[in-house]
């Protein structure tokens, strides 16, 4: 019986693909070949992640960032700073960005591995607490 | 007047907000990704430590959870609270601290969980100190060998088992013999002879019925003021269960480091076991013999060994243990109570058979021991109790084969005599632990014989006399003698005194 890959292991496998430059579909098709091989594919979602999670080490930084409101082009760049500051100046950052009227202010910052929560509503439950 | 506190809140509102307002910088942050019977399984978090305190972000606040099973793709924790509050798609935090609890003399009479929360209804506990749960033994160099005497106040265990402060010795036994009333005239009499050993008692998934009443039993005795109970019920979860000896422990060695003496009771390790079963069973581990982990030894090996006696260095300071362990049918030879009675200095058997015969407290002559504190004896009680074990055992035996005829030599008769008479000298009522004095005296005048005329029935009444007149006559003397450092002998003082007094106090209730 073969033994089972770590999602660990092939999410490495990928993020080293991707950083090579090979093109995400590529690396994708052949992934999921595998999982529907293996019948791994309930671990799609958890694979993504720990792909996310891979790439930190290649130098890509995924960053969601949540608001109520579009971000200026100013607060980008303040974020893309401060992600730099915590992962490495040379890191490159991507922002996604997620529009939730319920942080009411302040933003919320998620990357693969980490996540700083400056938004109003968090600030106010600190409060209630 | 309302303008300094309109002042004063407003500063406290302004601190409030500069709190909030600090950038603590992005934290480690994972999310649930299944959740069930009280284990939850983290995907993310590669920086946790093993044992380290998760927290789930939950709709209803902040559940702790701590990491137990550190795998490559996930962490298994298992958690603390509520899990009906959490669920898939949480984020988990990193608090980068290992599970602490309160520890201080502020817990003096008090009843908390495992985590230092009040059950009794009091104040919030507010310490200097927070100490680990779990902490590495103190070392060789750090310890010295057992040599000062833990009294329990009861006859048969302090003349033929001492215990010595650092020592762990196990109570065993079936349900209903009486295990848990000798921990508690053990706490007793520490308040009694004002030891200042200070009891740790951990109810480990007991019915909090029984919990409420001993608690209700130490207040009416006066020992709660130095008394500190670590509860857990039926129905909390595992993981308070399994880290509530380790949380007294903790509380425990506060004292002994700081030059203190403390005694920890552990009820019962059985039910601890049963716990860590439950939860390495649940996160997937390997079941081994009875379906316990296989790391169930360490388990206990590594608890046990956190009592202590410290070196000088170290400031003399004690921890003792007495473990319990519920054994099935009197079977000793089972996976938990071999493995705890291997780790202990000794064990106290307590048996079925005895306590029905009304031999209470049921203590098996035969098959207790305790291994370390022979050394720590206090020389009055050594000095009567010379070869009370062995004789105990001999008319055990020799009572079970007199059954069976009549005809028996006058030595084997003898000693048939001398047996009962200290059997019945032994019977000791609950709550009323002894003093050395109390101890010397009775076992004296019964190995020398001078109970030897008294009717079986009526040696406790004989006992009581002898008791009450060396009190009402010779109070120094026996002051002196309960401190413990004068021998007892024929041609000794206070030994003249007792032989005086039991040859008057047999008289009355010669059959």
């Amino acid at each position: 019986m073969a033994t089972k890959i770590s999602r660990r292991k092939l999410a490495n496998w990928s993020a080293k693909r991707l950083a090579s430059g090979d093109p995400a579909k590529n690396v994708m098709h052949e992934l999921g070949a595998y999982l529907i091989d293996t019948r791994r594919t309930h671990e799609q979602s958890l694979i993504i992640r720990d792909i996310e999670i891979a790439l930190l080490s290649e130098g890509s930084v995924l960053v969601n960032a949540v608001a109520a409101r579009p971000l200026s082009d100013e607060a980008k760049s303040d974020i893309q700073a401060f992600v730099k500051s915590e992962y490495g100046s040379n890191a490159s950052v991507i922002i996604h960005e997620t529009i939730d009227e319920s942080v009411i202010g302040g933003v919320k910052l998620e990357t693969p591995d980490k996540q700083i929560d400056a938004t109003v509503r968090n600030k106010l439950e600190k409060l209630m607490a | 007047m309302a303008d300094i506190a309109v002042q004063e809140l407003s500063k406290e509102l302004k601190n409030a907000i500069a709190g909030l307002e600090q950038n603590e910088g992005l934290k480690d942050a994972g999310v649930v990704i299944r959740v069930g019977d009280g284990v939850a399984w983290v995907h993310g978090l590669a920086n946790a430590g093993y044992s380290e305190v998760l927290e789930i972000d939950t709709s209803e606040g902040v559940v702790e959870a701590f990491a137990l099973n550190l795998m490559e793709d996930e962490i298994g924790a298992v958690i603390l609270g509520n899990d009906s509050q959490v669920s898939a798609g949480n984020t988990v935090r990193l608090r980068g601290q290992v599970l602490e609890v309160p520890v201080g003399e502020e817990l003096l009479g008090r009843v908390v969980d495992p985590l230092g929360r009040p059950l009794d209804g009091g104040p919030a506990i507010k310490t200097k100190l927070r100490n680990p749960v779990e902490r590495e033994a103190i070392g060789v160099m750090g310890r010295k060998s057992v040599h000062e005497p833990l009294m329990t106040g009861i006859m048969s265990i302090d003349a033929m088992f001492p215990i010595g402060r650092g020592q762990r010795e196990l109570i065993i036994g079936d349900r209903q013999t009486g295990k848990t009333a000798v921990a508690i005239d053990t706490m007793i009499n520490q308040a009694r002879q004002k030891t200042g050993v200070v009891n740790i008692y951990v109810a480990i998934g007991q019915k909090l019925s029984k919990v409420a009443r001993l608690v209700e039993r130490l207040k009416q005795e006066g020992v709660m003021e130095q008394t500190i109970v670590v509860a857990t019920g039926p129905s909390d979860p595992a993981s308070l269960l399994y880290l509530a000896p380790y949380a007294g422990t903790a509380m425990g060695e506060y004292f002994r480091d700081n030059k203190g003496h403390a005694l920890m009771i552990y009820d019962d390790l059985s039910k601890h076991a049963v716990a860590y079963r439950q939860m390495s069973l649940l996160l997937r581990r390997p079941p081994g013999r009875e379906a316990f982990p296989g790391d169930v030894f360490y388990l206990h090996s590594r608890l046990l060994e956190r009592s202590a006696k410290l070196s000088d260095d170290l400031g003399n300071g004690s921890l003792t243990a007495l473990p319990i362990i519920e054994t099935q049918a009197g079977d000793i030879s089972a996976y938990i109570p071999t493995n705890v009675i291997s780790i202990t200095d000794g064990q106290i058997f307590m048996e079925t058979d005895l306590f029905n015969q009304g031999i209470r407290p049921a203590i098996s002559a035969g098959l207790s021991v305790s291994r370390v504190g022979g050394s720590a004896q206090t020389k009055a009680v050594k000095s009567v109790s010379g070869n009370l074990k062995l004789g105990l055992s001999q008319f055990r035996e020799l009572a079970s084969f007199a059954q069976f005829g009549s005809d028996l030599d006058a030595e084997t008769k003898s000693q048939i005599d001398r047996g009962q008479r200290l059997t019945e000298l032994l019977k000791q009522p609950q709550y009323e632990p002894a003093g050395i004095w109390e101890q010397s005296a009775s076992i004296f005048a019964v190995s020398q014989g001078l109970f030897d005329n008294v009717t079986v029935a009526k040696i406790k009444d004989a006992q009581t006399a002898l008791l009450t007149n060396l009190w009402k006559d010779h109070k120094k003397e026996m002051q002196e003698l309960n401190k413990g450092g004068e021998k007892v002998a024929v041609d000794s003082p206070s030994g003249k005194l007792i032989l005086k007094a039991g040859k008057a106090a047999a008289k009355g209730f010669e059959g």
